[in-house]
């Protein structure tokens, strides 16, 4: 069984220990008092048996003394030395009466026995049988199969005439006085040939039968220790005394001791159980409650003081277990704060919205969630830094809340925006509310002694009308912020139908990773006809996508996407290969074209990027003048130093480059000098529609004029008809392209076309 | 042993005593036909010489008589042997300054002299020949022989076991011995024997108790020996 208490355990413990001590002091004073009886017993035994052969000698010579004073008596002698027998017998009759001996013998002076006082007179038959001396002037003997103990004195008259011999019974009476003074039981036995003849004893008759041996021995309750004292051995007689030590005598004094003993163990087991109860109880009972305490902070209830009223290891305990409590409580706290709350602002996380809009659907309330946003957030970032970012934002913050309607919750949630909870009101309502915030954040803004204006859109959901999922609602109102634009559809509310342009977009944009791979990409090529003289001698290669499912998708759609998910490289790459591989096969073929390919921001940021695709010319046998590159303004700037830095690298390889959707982006003509370029494209929204007169036409014509001027050559897009392309011809535009020349074409139909219309478009001459 | 032990009181006739006589070479040289004085030493059994023994001569005339003393001296009878013919008084003077109480419980003369001192006991007549064991009733160690004979001539051998018989006439006389030993048994009858001759040693069968180791035993555990034996 496991014992699973401390407390138990403790007591346990500490009464099993004092009860094994004790035990052994009790098992110990045990034996040694049963040592001690036995020893006790041996001693009492030899003392007693020393005791005993000096009674029997004492005895001895007290009884010779009285036969002395008999036979020493003048008229006994006178009967002795006569041979009056009936007066010896008389004599001898009165001496045994007086010193109580059992029987006398009297011999004459030749030893013959005349006289036994124990027959009668005239009948004096009596045997002896043996007879030894045990002393100086003792004998024992055994007369008529009984043992006695014999004194003798010679009668003199003045020579010996005769003697006198007194015979005292070894029997039970002398056996009890024996005891009464040795403190021993008694015990005569007289053998013949070891049958017993006769026994005296002071012990029960049940316990005659003892063993004659020397040692212990037991009868019924009682055991002996016993020592045989052989008083004669005269073969085939033997007479001996044997002494018995009462062990239970001995072993009773040390009764009252071990009752004692006992009764003191018995009350300090009694007594340290107690205590042991108790003291463990004191270790238990605060352990207890530190652990209840410890359970409690466990469970996250920081509500109860840990304390206990002493000042020993536990009560310091108690004190670092309540240390522990409030600096658990504490932090808590602050874990709790920062994981609803955004460190940069100090409004509520998306968490917080999210277990806001839970509750509140739960609690069948309704409203909107809208989530707002900075327009080209990341072009302020890279222009001024995350820190000039994290001020601006957190001072657009200060002028919010302050302007919040009721029931309304602002959060910020780093890479997502302002998320606005609006708990009350209808849709109309929260869409002015959230344009007149929109508005307050749009106004110009010192920030770090730089006055900027910044232009915010909104993305807006019903809720609970578009779904009750919090995580479902984010993603709508983001949804509808991508729809958002500046101006007057910075509000933007999210419609259902919308949702599957989003998840079209992210469908395109997981594909188009594993478009070259499905072999799904395409080269189409779209001539640049030279004005001038009237030839296509330029083609631009347009990438083409045929999605298995979606079907052809517009690079305006893709393009976007693989720059924003960062496969435009791999795109590129792509279209390099296709490019050169298709120079190869023209040059091959005496087809003098040069390509033109267009690479993004991100193949600019691409510091191998130039020998790539010197190595690629290189391993085809192309030479450079055959390959131009086309990159927009925009991208262009988004960090002109480092753009202007690899386009210098790419014009040493000998590869023309060009400025493509010139106008759209906020470059000015003079920033393009500084850029090694030769072709400036004008962007199609231009071109498109070239009315004289217009704001276009003002654009473009002033364009190709300044561009002339820095010794730039025009390209013009979007040329789609005759108007355009002649009006482009007079202004001495150089080269133009639109779906008036031609739209693009796959390799093999551009070959035809270029065989089809060779001369058709004329030079400026012509025109 | 038992059997030679028997009492037989002056029975003469029935004594069987080995008698043991041997002749010096020199004793003629002293021999006289009227009266002399014979020196005759006697020895015991092992030729050790023999005192308190008494040599008696019959048939010889009768030395005159005189007082006969038995006095007691250091707790002892001096002589310790003494002889008398019948109907002799003898004095017992008490020499010591003690008292003593003399006594016999012979069969030939048994008295008591209650406690005396100096010549204060009155003379004991000694009518019949025989043996009287003295004692002292307080004083145990005291052992005295007084032997009453009818033969004329007697003497008491010295510490050195010599006799000496003066105006012994000359020829062959029956000649009796005694001693202690024979405690109350009448003297033994040595036959014949001419005494004049010189330097005659007798050799007597008589153990000496000086000369018998004696027993660690006690007379009755002795005898118990003897008879399971």
């Amino acid at each position: 069984m496991r014992i699973r208490s401390l407390r138990t355990r403790l007591i346990l413990t500490a009464v099993g220990l004092l009860a094994i001590v004790l035990g052994l002091v009790f098992l110990a004073v045990y034996a040694s008092t049963n040592f001690s009886a036995q020893r006790q017993a041996q001693r009492q035994l030899e003392i007693g048996s020393n005791v005993f052969s000096n009674l029997l000698e004492a005895r001895a010579r007290e009884l010779t003394n009285a036969t002395q004073i008999l036979v020493a008596d003048f008229g006994f002698r006178q009967a002795v030395a006569t041979g009056d027998l009936a007066t010896i017998r008389s004599a001898l009759l009165n001496q045994v009466g007086r010193i109580g001996a059992d029987q006398a013998l009297f011999f004459d002076a030749k030893g013959v026995l005349r006289i036994s006082t124990a027959t009668v007179a005239g009948a004096d038959k009596v045997e002896v049988q043996a007879l030894q001396s045990l002393s100086d002037q003792a004998m024992i003997t055994v007369i008529d199969n009984r043992p006695y103990l014999l004194v003798e004195a010679v009668v003199r008259a003045p020579v010996p005439v005769g003697q006198v011999a007194m015979a005292f019974a070894l029997d039970t009476a002398l056996a009890n006085e024996l005891q009464k003074i040795t403190g021993l039981e008694i015990r005569f036995v007289s053998r013949r040939d070891q049958e017993v003849m006769s026994a005296f004893s002071t012990m029960p008759f049940a316990q005659q039968n003892m063993s004659m041996q020397e040692g212990t021995q037991q009868f019924a309750d009682e055991i002996y220790l016993t020592i045989p004292i052989t008083l004669l051995d005269q073969a085939p007689y033997s007479v001996v005394a044997q002494l018995a030590s009462p062990l239970n005598e001995a072993l009773a004094s040390f009764d009252y001791l071990k009752r004692e003993l006992m009764i003191i163990t018995l009350i300090a087991l009694l007594v340290s159980s107690l205590l042991a109860v108790r003291l463990s109880g004191s270790l238990a009972r605060p352990v207890t409650l530190l652990a209840l305490a410890a359970g409690r902070i466990g469970r996250g209830d920081y509500s109860g003081k840990v304390a206990l009223p002493r000042t020993d290891e536990l009560g310091m305990l108690a004190t670092s277990i309540d240390e522990m409590r409030v600096g658990i409580a504490e932090r808590e706290k602050l874990i709790s704060y920062n994981a609803l709350h955004d460190p940069l602002t100090g409004l509520p996380n998306v968490s917080v919205i999210r277990e806001r809009l839970r509750s509140a659907i739960a609690n069948a309330q309704a409203g909107v969630l809208a989530q707002c946003d900075l327009v080209s957030a990341e072009l302020l970032i890279n222009a001024r830094g995350q820190d000039f970012m994290d001020a601006f934002i957190r001072q657009s913050v200060t002028r919010l809340v302050d302007h919040l309607p009721a029931h309304a919750l602002l959060a910020w949630q780093p890479g997502v925006g302002f998320l606005l909870l609006l708990e009350r009101g209808n849709l109309d309502q929260a869409v002015v509310d959230i344009d007149a915030l929109l508005a307050r954040l749009s106004e110009k803004m010192q920030v770090d002694d730089i006055k900027l204006s910044s232009q915010w859109v909104a993305g807006v959901v019903e809720w609970p009308l578009n779904g009750s999922d919090p995580h479902e609602l984010l993603r709508q109102a983001s949804i509808a912020l991508a729809d958002a634009s500046p101006g007057a559809d910075r509000v933007a509310v999210y419609q259902a139908q919308r949702d599957r342009a989003f998840q079209r977009r992210i469908q395109l944009a997981r594909d188009i990773r594993y478009a070259p791979e499905y072999k799904e990409l395409s080269v189409v090529f779209q001539p640049k006809l030279d004005l001038a003289s009237g030839e296509v001698r330029q083609v631009e290669a347009l990438m083409r996508w045929t999605h298995s499912e979606l079907g052809p998708i517009g690079p305006d759609e893709f393009i976007v996407l693989a720059e924003q998910t960062g496969s435009i490289g791999m795109l590129t790459q792509w279209m390099m290969d296709a490019v050169v591989s298709q120079l190869r096969d023209w040059i091959d073929r005496g087809i003098g074209l040069q390509v033109a390919m267009n690479i993004s921001a991100r193949d600019l940021d691409d510091p191998l990027f130039p020998q790539r695709i010197e190595g690629l010319l290189l391993a085809q046998q192309i030479s450079p003048a055959y390959l131009s590159m086309e990159v927009t303004e925009s991208a262009l700037m988004t960090d002109p130093e480092r753009s202007i830095v690899s386009l210098r690298v790419l014009r040493e390889l000998g590869i023309a480059l060009a400025v493509d959707d010139y106008g759209t982006g906020y470059s000015s003509l003079a920033m393009l000098k500084s850029l090694p370029v030769q072709d400036l494209k004008i962007d199609k929204s231009f071109v498109l529609q070239l009315a004289e007169g217009s704001e276009d036409a003002v654009i473009v014509k002033s364009t190709i004029e300044l561009a002339h001027n820095m010794g730039l050559k025009v390209v013009a897009e979007g040329v789609e008809n005759l108007y355009s392309l002649n009006w482009l011809k007079e202004r001495h535009c150089d080269v133009a392209q639109g779906y008036f020349i031609s739209r693009p074409l796959a390799a093999i139909d551009l070959e035809k076309w270029l065989d089809d219309t060779r001369g058709t478009f004329g030079g400026s001459e012509g025109a | 042993m038992s059997e030679k032990s028997m009492p037989h009181f002056f029975s003469r006739s029935q004594m069987q005593v080995p008698l043991f006589m041997g002749m010096a070479s020199l004793a003629s040289l002293f021999w006289s036909a009227c009266g002399f004085a014979a020196q005759v030493m006697l020895t015991d059994e092992a030729g050790e010489p023999l005192a308190n023994a008494v040599l008696m001569v019959d048939e010889v005339p009768a030395l005159a008589s005189h007082s006969y003393v038995m006095d007691q001296i250091d707790r002892q009878f001096e002589p310790h042997v003494l002889v008398v013919p019948s109907g002799s008084l003898v004095d017992f003077p008490n020499s010591d300054d003690v008292r003593h109480h003399v006594y016999s419980f012979s069969s030939a003369k048994p008295f008591e002299l209650g406690l005396f001192k100096g010549s204060d006991a009155p003379p004991v007549s000694f009518e019949r020949p025989g043996v009287v064991v003295l004692g002292c009733n307080i004083h145990d160690a005291m052992v005295g022989y007084i032997l009453i004979t009818d033969s004329p001539r007697f003497a008491v051998s010295d510490t050195q076991g010599m006799v000496s018989l003066a105006d012994l006439p000359a020829g062959k006389w029956p000649v009796a011995w005694w001693h202690p030993s024979l405690f109350e048994q009448a003297p033994v009858a040595l036959g014949e024997l001419d005494l004049s001759q010189a330097s005659q040693i007798i050799s007597l069968p008589v153990t000496q108790a000086g000369s018998v180791v004696k027993p660690a035993l006690s007379p009755l555990q002795q005898r118990f020996k003897n008879a399971t034996q």
